[in-house]
């Protein structure tokens, strides 16, 4: 009995070693620099796993924090969300938008010592309009027609139409073509540099346990300054409370969001160590509300529905003041948002009544509104998944009951929602929330061409059918126009349009707080977290 | 016997390929579509054929089903819609992490069970057994995912000696720090995951062995024995413990299907790499082949386990005869 004991006991110990593998320590001694030494561990945690490192394959967040620090495109956003230049140096376009040429750097390489030229670029991009094309982002590329790589050094875009929103999508991530022409572009998610990814970012791939950590270390061949940071190690939580318990304890130095609820005490516990920053999010929540509905579709009622809700209240209780309220569609940190222009809505059940009054809604005998014998009332959907969703609701229901309208929530498991509701767009009203992309662009959510088309197909975004011909035309021309000062004005007035129409109720935009250890220095905070990872550089106390 | 046997292992074709019907077709059926995942929230429809076109999925289900039957029959369990990468990768992946952990918590839990479940039917209402008794409800009745959050904070956060999440420290290997440092860090990273699911499965086994226990001593043999004038312990260790084990010995059969079945909760508060969070991501993600690859394996594992069972039967209880 006694051996047998022994042999399972063994065996514990073999499985023990097997499993978890080596990992690769630092390498040590990192020589001095020119200025700044390269040196030190920075250790974030992510909450889910990275599922492709494929700049234009990937879908989800943990991807994508990798894909920014291994991969660079020729453009990225800077600290005011505005397009800077990266692999390019400078770009033009020509007077009618229709020609987008793009000057390179020349002393850019992949991480495997090829040099990256203008035919990886137009190969990641022609990928994209490939038909054989299995990601998401082709549309976001109609306008193309051809690309051209003249020389080296130098891509062109022809366009069949302008479209000044393409700016922010060069972004994406160059794809080596040396690597990925071995694969078709049908069976590109087979290619092995999907799991291993050869990038020309500021950090190199360097191993990937999965459920467990990813490692990056610092690309000494990098084309621009830095990266200062040695090492960088990805840790993987499945839980928000354990990686906040993992950030108290000091496994990990950066978490990105910490829970509303928590914030208050893990700042007075941990400040010593931790530097907290609060920045506000790209994307808002709202509850959307049908057009054409026989009741909705009357804006004084639409109206009433905002005056008579408590929004300023919901953002201080639900979110525990964590949040801005909304007032119309684009998010405040945008370089497009009408600071000071909008009509604020604040809460006044009083003149929402009156509103109601003027439209004809009087109060019925159960304290519902009724007109021509039909009750003020609809069915507001959602998903079940969420807690915070369920108590705005209730707020909600509460305060537009106070003012003479019912609304029965109804609760929905999300592809049910989306398959059986929202993507035939039938519905009366949904509460949901948008994350927007960085161009103000908003076509695809209320121009009433991306609506539901005349065979009942839902075409864009714009499921409540919101359609104001002033609007289209705006949206038409903030599509055409190249010049941002130009664009601006057009968005300004387009968000006034929104903001005095309500195709929905808006409700806030969430603020973030996120943690950094301090030893981490040199950080550069954006409206949206930390960019530009190369400049940061550690300093142990 | 033998007949027997032959037979049984006829009977697990049909039934592995019905279970393989119904899971299909459930996971068909079941709202939620992986060309949605794929694709935006509102892709114009002509974006969202194509791409149901390139992974096959606009043909009738059926014509689904067999194209992947004649995959698994080839032993080709196919690829991952999300990342295009093999399943048996994903899987093996998993599976040793899976198994690790399972296989450390079977033997604790065996360890403790058997003997406290002893003492606990011999000394019956004693003070032992009614803490026992306690802690086994308990054990049941605590939420694993409250509990191990709690060991988190009250245990893991407080003390530097014990890592909250992992497997191991990143960095730690056996060519730079030796065996020794390797074992006492992977023993580490096992002590909160092993202690939550060792007691909430403690609970039932150690009131199996209790009961059965129990029903043991009462019989007549059991009396025989003692009337022969042989020593309680004798009397204990012989004659009761050994037929007392009997159920005991026959729900190892039932354990196989429970060693490779990842816990969700478990894994996902303590960050462990197993098969539960694989499977659960790929329910909600709708990618077909690791559901059915993952069904598949539990399906033949539940059915052999089963099998395994009833043929321990027979070889630990000589009164039971299959023909």
């Amino acid at each position: 009995m006694r051996r047998k004991v022994g042999i399972v006991l063994l065996l514990v110990l073999v499985i023990a070693l097997f499993v978890g593998g080596c990992t690769p320590e630092p390498e040590a001694g990192p020589e001095p620099g020119d200025e700044r030494q390269v040196s030190g561990t920075i250790t974030y945690g992510m909450t889910g796993d990275p599922v492709i490192f494929n700049p234009i394959l990937y879908t989800d967040s943990p991807s994508s924090f990798v894909i920014s620090r291994v991969y660079s495109g020729l453009v990225r956003a800077n600290e005011n969300l505005e397009m800077v230049g990266d692999i390019a140096k400078s770009w033009e376009f020509s007077e009618d938008g229709l020609v987008w040429t793009f000057h390179l750097r020349d002393d850019v390489r992949f991480h495997d010592g090829e040099p990256l030229t203008s035919e990886d670029v137009k190969y990641t991009y022609e990928a994209i309009l490939h038909p054989d094309y299995t990601g998401i982002r082709a549309t976001n590329f109609k306008a193309v027609d051809h690309i051209e790589a003249p020389d080296p050094y130098t891509v062109v875009f022809y366009l069949k139409e302008p479209f000044a929103p393409m700016l922010t999508y060069l972004s994406y991530g160059i794809l080596p073509k040396h690597i990925f022409e071995q694969t078709s572009i049908k069976d590109m998610k087979e290619n092995p540099a999907n799991m291993e990814p050869i990038g020309t970012g500021p950090y190199k791939f360097v191993e990937w346990q999965r459920g467990q950590h990813l490692i990056l270390e610092a690309n000494e061949d990098y084309y621009g300054e830095g990266p200062y940071i040695e090492q960088v190690i990805i840790k993987f939580y499945q839980d928000e409370q354990v990686m906040l318990a993992a950030l108290e304890k000091g496994d990990i130095d950066y978490m990105g969001s910490i829970p509303p609820d928590d914030i208050d005490r893990v700042k007075s516990e941990h400040s010593d160590r931790l530097e907290f920053v609060e920045f506000p999010t790209n994307g808002y929540t709202y509850i959307g509300l049908k057009q054409t509905h026989p009741i909705l579709s009357d804006v004084n009622v639409r109206k009433a529905l905002m005056y008579g809700l408590n929004r300023q209240g919901i953002v201080d209780d639900i979110l525990q003041g964590y949040g801005t309220v909304m007032n119309s569609n684009i998010a405040p940190v945008s370089w497009a948002y009408a600071e000071g222009e909008l009509e604020t809505y604040g809460y006044n059940p009083e003149k929402a009544k009156q509103l109601l009054e003027e439209a004809g809604w009087v109060e019925g005998p159960d304290g519902i509104r009724v007109k021509d014998g039909q009750r003020l009332s609809f069915t507001l959907l959602t998903d079940s998944g969420s807690k915070m969703y369920e108590s705005i609701i209730m707020i909600a229901q509460e305060d537009w009951e106070n003012i003479g309208v019912e609304m029965k929530p109804e609760f929905l498991e999300w592809s049910v929602l989306c398959s059986q509701y929202l993507d035939v767009a039938q519905f009366e009203a949904y509460m949901l929330g948008w994350s927007l992309g960085l161009d103000p662009d908003f076509y695809i959510f209320f121009h009433s061409d991306s609506g539901v088309d005349e065979e009942g197909n839902l075409v864009g975004f714009n499921d409540v059918e919101f359609s104001n011909p002033e609007l289209d035309e705006l949206l038409e021309r903030g599509r055409r126009e190249m010049d941002q000062e130009e664009r601006r004005k057009i968005y300004w007035e387009a968000q006034k349009i929104v903001n005095d129409q309500l195709p929905y109720v808006f409700l806030y935009t969430r603020n973030n707080v996120a943690a950094m250890d301090k030893k981490v220095k040199g950080v550069i905070w954006s409206t949206l977290g930390p960019v530009f990872p190369e400049l940061w550089y550690i300093e142990e106390n | 016997m033998l007949n027997y046997v032959i037979r049984r292992l006829l009977q697990i074709i049909p039934l592995l390929i019905g279970i393989s019907i119904i899971n299909f077709t459930i996971m068909h059926l079941a709202p939620g579509d992986p060309v949605l995942l794929l694709t935006e929230r509102n892709a114009p429809p002509e974006e969202v054929a194509r791409i149901r076109a390139l992974y096959g999925l606009d043909d009738p289900i059926y014509v689904q089903y067999f194209r992947w039957l004649k995959q698994i029959l080839k032993g080709d369990f196919g690829r991952s819609f999300v990342d295009g990468r093999p399943v048996v990768d994903h899987i093996m992946d998993r599976l040793p992490y899976t198994l690790y952990l399972n296989f450390v918590v079977m033997i604790i839990i065996y360890a403790l069970a058997i003997p406290i479940g002893n003492i606990s039917a011999l000394r019956q209402y004693s003070l032992f057994d009614h803490v026992v008794t306690f802690f086994a409800f308990l054990g049941q009745a605590l939420p694993s995912f409250w509990f191990a959050l709690l060991l988190i904070y009250a245990v893991g956060i407080k003390s530097d000696w014990l890592p909250i999440t992992g497997v191991a420290t990143i960095g730690v290997s056996l060519k730079r720090h030796g065996l020794w440092t390797v074992l006492v860090d992977r023993a580490k990273h096992l002590i909160l995951p092993v202690t939550v699911v060792s007691l909430g499965s403690m609970a039932g086994i150690t009131r199996y062995m209790r009961s059965s226990m129990l029903e043991v001593i009462r019989q007549d043999y059991i009396r025989t024995a003692r009337a022969k004038g042989l020593p309680e312990k004798v009397v204990i260790r012989k004659h009761a413990l050994r037929n007392a084990l009997l159920p005991i010995v026959t729900l190892v059969g039932m354990e196989l299907p429970i060693l490779f079945s990842g816990s969700v909760i478990i894994e996902t508060i303590f960050s462990w790499p197993g098969l539960g969070l694989l499977s659960i991501r790929a329910v909600f993600q709708r990618d077909y082949q690791i559901v059915m690859a993952l069904n598949m394996i539990g399906a033949l594992l539940m059915v052999a386990g089963n099998f395994l069972s009833d043929i321990l039967y027979v070889l630990v209880d000589p009164r039971i005869k299959y023909s």
